[in-house]
């Protein structure tokens, strides 16, 4: 370097002044200068005109290029050049690149527009994409889950498909089929866990030594239940941990194995610890042995049932076989007469039915989503293209090959999308972490929701082709051959403007019928839930807390009348307590559901056939019931103190009930045959109460059978108190009287009856609140849409507006025109959004509730909506029209 | 078949390379410009002026290895192409026309 002698300083100067293109040869140039002069004149000489260049060559150069472009020698031509080398392409593709960068930073709205278009819809995909995968897709946490079934009996003679099993017909199929490999049953309990304050009451899930060993389970330490422990008479006091409970009361500790838990006031030996997963691990806080008791009942369907098949045996052969077997016993056993079996694979374990519809739903409105988000895309580069077809016409007149001029086109598009997809996975790691935040209790593994590697592929795979379709479109649409036309007509070329005008209304239409749709999907759903709120429920919910209580659970005939003493005592404590209005306890709480039923007839009509026969839930209340839920008693009377269970059978039954059963007469009095095709008692009506919905809001009023709870040893009991204000104030007074009445019960459930009603639609809420969201972003897309190519028909449309002035046109009349012009697209995506939401609704009929799925309400509203917030995304380019100076309009042309 | 002309920087410019046998680099072309105006001129003005004749198709250019005794290590030499050569020649057909034989701008003695 020192060899050639330039004066150092300067060279290091000029060299950052330099742009880099030219750096290497502006330096080569200046040095031979210098050497020529050096020879000629000295270095002195030579050194001061070097130093004088160096401010000139880097103002002028830069300034060369700043006016009149690249310095570069200039690229041949292809017509000598039929094909780039690799290396070269990758140079055009990077130059490509560079060039759609500048582009987006020149146009910084415009590029955050589409980015933001592209992210919103990529996002949301991705969002949804990965609930759908992790709730519906993902496997099962079992081996060759293909392989799982439920197991249900069904008594077609009574019309039930599907029921659980009694004991005694489920361990006779377990011993008497030869379909399974494996077969167990899981029902479910409570006990308490002694703890250092308050004791706390957990959730046992009772299972058949089969159970555990059909699914497959490996348990994270210890073991699983061996065969003969379900024996009678084999150790009960046996217990696996969850995981949950292991990690939470345990802290995760791999020696607890082997040792002793106390469990309702007994040791229990923990014997090995279940790893986490949905379903069945989760299914209690405690696995415990359900025990083969030699119970001959046949009547009461309590257990449910999975097995699975053996290896080679179809779901179809099972099924076979296990009606051979349940045809024997329903001719063994007259209580199992019209026994039956069904067999459902394991695919609806995770996801009910109307969570797989929900969600397919949203899947296939985040895919809408996307659809106008490319849409409205493609609008924008079509627009924007239009307005290039001079520099594009350019670059084909400087020998740039198609091939090359739509390379540049996608460039910039590709950006666009890459941008997109990676803004949209933010948005969609947002929005996964607010789905999890916002968890509705209902939605199975939706705390295990992530993006994961796929659903990252899949985004950016639909980024990327969406991008290069949108830009590949309006670069195809490029006139190549009438270069000198689109030269001369330049910016206000009508070269294809028809045309683009046309394609991009239609585009707008396609947008504005998808929102619609999306917008009558939410509308449906946001009628639905006010509905479902608005519904009879029944009873009353201000100012009423739920609460269980634990009390020891009863051995003996002298424990169940202590524990009906503990339940009335407390009753009246909390019933004396002054901020109480009224306290009642009943055996299943609100909404809380499934729960107990039981055919029922009146005996003094004509039985109907056994498949006919009327089915009802029952509960056991204590008297003041109906007063704490402000449930009116119609007639008759409510149960008092002195009513007790089965002494004699006395029973308060719900409207619905008296009108199936004594239509138009009065039912206080009459005879109730209880259990009917089961164990059949027969009780005195007493009472007749108001109708609640209070299984599920969603259901018609439930048939309702109600029994005292006095003389019941049924545990834990629902207390319902009633207060003049904050309901759950009075929960720690209740637990110091509990301290004081019996010191081992513990309080759990605590929820008010305004939650209860929140967390029973929470579901609805989410899936309505997602749905909504969504389209409400599709319609500001489609919005933008409208704007977008309006605005730009009204520029293009200056000159003529301004004649249509000058020619005494009125203010009014111009509005009407472009407005009139831009609702046009708008008119034609509502009829097509109509139908096509017509068609699309029949999907969400099983989502909706008090109202059908062609309500004219909404799609009336939805269709307003829509109109109105077009009208506004007309008037502003309407208003710019009207603005037209006839002058300035004129001369542009 | 053109239809810019030449400006005077750049047809000078074009006169010099031709007058170095048609091909050269920067460097000398500035030292024959400033033997023949008898001005300082800009090797700036002169390499951003044979970059765009060569974008104009009048010159071409290629990376020349640098020659014992020259220094550089590879400056761009310049050649004039056969349109430069056109271009040069109708320039001086018109300058020679608009001249004319006589000598239309002498002061009448």
């Amino acid at each position: 370097m020192t060899s050639t002698g330039t004066p150092r300083i300067s060279t290091a100067v000029l060299s950052a002044l330099l742009p880099k293109g030219v750096r290497d040869e502006a330096l080569d140039e200046l040095r031979d200068g210098y050497l020529l002069r050096a020879a000629e004149h000295g270095r002195a000489t030579a050194n001061r005109w070097y130093r004088r260049q160096v401010p000139a060559f880097a103002i002028r150069v830069r300034l060369a290029i700043l006016t009149g472009g690249s310095l570069a020698p200039p690229i041949e031509s292809h017509a000598c050049e039929p094909s780039l080398n690799g290396s070269e392409r990758m140079t055009t593709i990077l130059a490509d690149l560079r060039y759609g960068a500048r582009a987006m930073v020149r146009n910084p709205v415009f590029s955050a527009i589409a980015v933001l278009t592209l992210a919103l819809g990529i996002g949301a995909n991705a969002a949804i994409f990965s609930v759908v995968r992790t709730v519906l897709l993902r496997p099962l946490p079992f081996p060759e889950p293909d392989r799982l079934v439920q197991v249900w009996e069904s008594r077609l003679d009574r019309g039930w498909n599907q029921s659980s099993f009694t004991h005694a017909n489920f361990w006779d199929v377990q011993d008497m089929n030869r379909s399974f490999s494996a077969m167990g049953a899981i029902t479910y309990g409570s006990i308490n866990l002694a703890g250092k304050d308050n004791p706390e009451l957990l959730s046992v899930a009772y299972v058949t030594t089969g159970f555990l060993r059909a699914l497959g389970v490996t348990p994270l330490a210890g073991r699983v239940f061996a065969d003969g422990e379900d024996r009678v008479g084999a150790d009960a006091r046996i217990v696996v941990l969850s995981h949950r409970l292991w990690t939470t009361q345990f802290g995760g500790d791999r020696s607890i194995v082997g040792r002793d838990v106390t469990l309702g006031g007994q040791a229990y030996r923990v014997i090995g610890v279940l790893p986490t997963g949905t379903p069945w691990l989760d299914a209690g806080d405690l696995f415990m042995p359900l025990h083969r008791t030699p119970n001959e009942n046949r009547g009461s369907f309590e257990l449910t049932a999975i097995a699975r098949l053996a290896p080679g045996v179809t779901i179809g052969a099972a099924r076979a076989d296990l009606n051979r077997v349940a045809s024997q016993l329903a001719s063994q056993y007259p209580e199992a007469k019209g026994m039956g079996v069904t067999i459902q694979p394991s695919e609806g374990w995770v996801a009910s039915d109307s969570l797989r519809r929900a969600l397919w739903v949203l899947m296939s409105a985040v895919g809408f989503l996307l659809l106008i988000a490319c849409v409205n895309l493609a609008n924008m580069l079509l627009a924007r293209s239009t307005g290039r077809i001079r520099e594009r016409a350019m670059r084909a007149a400087l020998g740039a090959t198609r091939g090359r001029v739509i390379q540049t086109a996608v460039a910039e598009s590709f950006l666009l999308g890459v941008l997109g997809a990676a803004i949209g996975l933010a948005i969609a790691f947002g929005v996964v972490r607010l789905l999890r935040a916002f968890d509705p209790g209902d939605i199975p593994r939706l705390s295990e929701v992530s993006i994961d590697g796929l659903v990252l592929v899949i985004t950016l795979g639909a980024a990327l082709l969406t991008s290069i379709v949108t830009g590949l479109a309006p670069a195809l649409g490029t006139p190549y051959h009438d270069i000198v036309a689109a030269l001369r007509e330049g910016e206000r070329s009508v070269v294809g403007n028809r045309r683009t005008v046309g394609l991009r209304g239609a585009l707008v239409s396609v947008e504005v019928a998808l929102s619609l749709v999306l917008l009558v999907g939410a509308g449906l759903l946001i009628r639905s839930f006010g509905a479902i709120l608005d519904v009879d429920r029944g009873f009353q919910t201000e100012n009423r807390v739920l609460f269980n209580v634990t009390f020891p659970n009863p051995q003996n005939d002298a424990d169940v009348q202590r524990l009906s003493a503990l339940r009335t005592q407390l009753q009246a404590r909390i019933e004396a307590l002054p901020q109480v209005t009224e306290a009642a306890a009943v055996s299943i709480g609100l909404l809380r559901g499934t729960g107990t039923g039981m055919g029922f007839a009146a005996q003094d009509k004509p039985s109907p056939p056994n498949d006919a026969v009327p089915w009802a839930g029952w509960r056991l209340i204590t008297p003041n019931y109906f007063r704490t839920l402000g449930v009116p008693i119609i007639a008759g009377r409510d149960f008092n103190a002195q009513d007790v269970i089965a002494k004699p059978w006395r029973v308060v039954i719900s409207h619905r009930i008296a009108e199936r059963l004594w239509p138009g007469e009065n039912a206080v009095g009459r005879q109730l045959i209880l259990w009917k095709g089961q164990s059949e008692g027969v009780a005195e009506v007493i009472g007749v109460a108001g109708d609640m919905r209070d299984w599920d809001l969603a259901d018609t009023p439930s048939y309702s059978v109600y029994m005292p709870f006095n003389g019941n040893g049924w545990n834990p009991s629902t207390f319902i108190v009633h207060t003049t204000a904050a309901p759950t104030a009075i929960v720690p007074v209740v637990r110091s009287m509990l301290a004081e009445l019996s010191p081992s019960s513990p309080v759990s459930n605590v929820r008010t009856v305004d939650e209860l009603v929140g967390e029973s639609v929470a579901a609805r809420r989410f899936t309505m609140l997602l749905l909504t969201a969504l389209a409400a972003v599709a319609l500001l897309l489609a919005l933008a849409g409208v704007y977008g190519v309006l605005s730009y028909s009204v520029s293009r449309r200056r000159t003529e507006i301004g004649m249509r002035m000058a020619l005494g046109a009125s203010r009014a009349s111009v509005l009407r025109l472009v407005v009139s012009q831009g609702m046009r697209p708008v008119m034609i995506g509502l009829v097509v959004g109509v139908l096509g939401a017509l068609g699309l609704s029949g999907y969400m009929a099983s989502l909706l509730f008090g109202v059908t799925r062609l309500d004219a309400p909404t799609y009336v509203g939805v269709a307003a909506l829509l109109t109105a917030a077009a009208v506004l995304a007309c008037y502003l380019p309407a208003r710019d029209a009207m603005k037209v100076d006839v002058l300035t309009a004129l001369r542009e042309e | 078949m053109s239809r810019t002309a030449l400006g005077e920087f750049e047809h000078h410019v074009m006169l010099a390379l031709a007058r170095l046998g048609g091909r050269s680099r920067g460097a000398p072309i500035v030292l024959e410009l400033e033997s023949a105006t008898r001005r300082s001129i800009s090797p700036a003005a002169v390499f951003v002026a044979l970059r765009r004749l060569e974008q104009r198709g009048y010159a071409r250019s290629s990376k020349r290895e640098a020659r014992p005794g020259e220094g550089g290590r590879g400056s761009r030499e310049f050649h004039i192409t056969a349109a430069g050569k056109a271009k040069l020649a109708e320039s001086r057909r018109t300058f020679e026309r608009l001249w004319g034989t006589g000598d239309p701008v002498a002061e009448p003695s």
